[in-house]
């Protein structure tokens, strides 16, 4: 990729007005799912060969991407409110179909990555949503795991831009 | 969408059938978009294909189809005709195949999920176009770029599961690498 932050401008256009910052070198090793697990080594979805799903089911439903959160210790809670020691994960997805999952940094700044483009830091959660082809769907849900990620140092030291 | 001639995603007879004389009056007929060729009492034409027509067969097909309505002449073989359909046919179709693969590499490289993927229409155009689109498929693969997005397309088009139970993508990419060569679809 050529450009990486012209690959992402360019299809998120609210970024730039809204603030962000490029946090890592574009990879196909891992997805947004995987961004949320923790895991850098691996591309997590149902139904593909060669992806990492933890489940029998292959189900790419939206519910069976809130059931694997489920199952990495989040709880759904009402918005995305900054609190202290609680990592808040946000949904976005329309009807039943699952698009994408950011997640809340300590400083309450967003961290997603952005499929096969980089990881970015967006300060506003719905910068990466609206109604152009590229953007994502709204966000469909909050969710938070109570004291599991704190810190985020495991993010915080990934990627070759930081 | 990407502008790919009709003639290229249209089903047409294979190619072997075509080559096997008889029924070559019907079946080319189909295989050029239902030009009316009339009878395939086509003169032996030495067409001269210029490198400039190879990425637009349906120009070339009209030309030819248009010169074997005009000439008279004994049927003599019409086979290097076919062949050279087949040849320019081919390379159309490479062309077109590459170029839609670069659409849906654009579309798709910031999802991490597939279900939009399935439902773009320019899936739908690249599947259409068979081997051609396999084998670009299984070389962007293996270039080990968007192979996420690749694996999901072979998967999406091709009975086969050679990556079936791969641990990883660069296990499913090696699967898909050995399935291709196999098959001669990649060197």
């Amino acid at each position: 990729m050529t450009d990486p932050i012209g690959a992402i401008e360019d299809r998120f256009p609210k970024l730039v007005a809204e603030g962000y910052g490029l946090t890592s070198v574009p990879t196909d090793a891992y997805n947004c799912v995987a961004w949320v697990a923790r895991d850098i080594a691996q591309w997590w979805g149902p139904g593909v060969d060669g992806y990492y799903w933890p489940f029998p089911s292959q189900d790419d439903s939206l519910t069976s991407f809130i059931t694997l959160f489920r199952s990495l210790g989040f709880e759904e809670c009402p918005d995305g409110t900054l609190e202290a020691d609680i990592e808040k994960i946000a949904i976005y997805g329309n009807d039943d179909e699952f698009e994408h999952v950011a997640f809340q940094r300590n400083d309450g700044s967003w961290s997603s990555k952005l499929g096969e483009l980089g990881d970015i830091r967006h300060d506003r959660v719905d910068s990466i949503a609206g109604p152009g082809f590229f953007e994502y769907s709204n966000v469909v849900a909050y969710i938070t795991a109570r004291g599991k990620y704190v810190g985020h140092s495991a993010y915080e030291t990934c990627g070759a831009l930081k | 969408m990407v502008d790919v001639p009709s003639v290229l995603t249209n089903p047409g007879p294979p190619p072997d059938e075509v080559l096997r004389g008889g029924v070559a009056s019907t079946a080319f007929v189909a295989a050029t978009q239902g030009m009316e060729l009339g009878h395939l009492a086509l003169p032996s034409l030495r067409l001269e294909v210029p490198e400039e027509y190879e990425p637009a067969p349906d120009l070339v097909l009209w030309n030819w189809a248009s010169s074997a309505q005009n000439a008279v002449g004994p049927v003599v073989d019409f086979r290097d005709q076919v062949r050279w359909y087949q040849r320019v046919l081919a390379n159309a179709k490479r062309h077109a195949a590459e170029s839609v693969a670069d659409a849906l590499e654009d579309r798709h490289a910031h999802r991490s999920a597939m279900r939009a993927v399935a439902r773009d229409p320019v899936l739908a155009q690249f599947t259409h176009l068979g081997n051609a689109a396999t084998s670009v498929a299984l070389r962007r693969l293996t270039d080990e770029s968007h192979r996420p997005l690749w694996l999901y397309v072979l998967q999406s088009m091709s009975e086969a599961r050679p990556a079936h139970g791969a641990d990883g993508l660069d296990a499913a990419t090696r699967a898909w690498r050995d399935w291709g060569r196999q098959r001669g679809l990649i060197p």
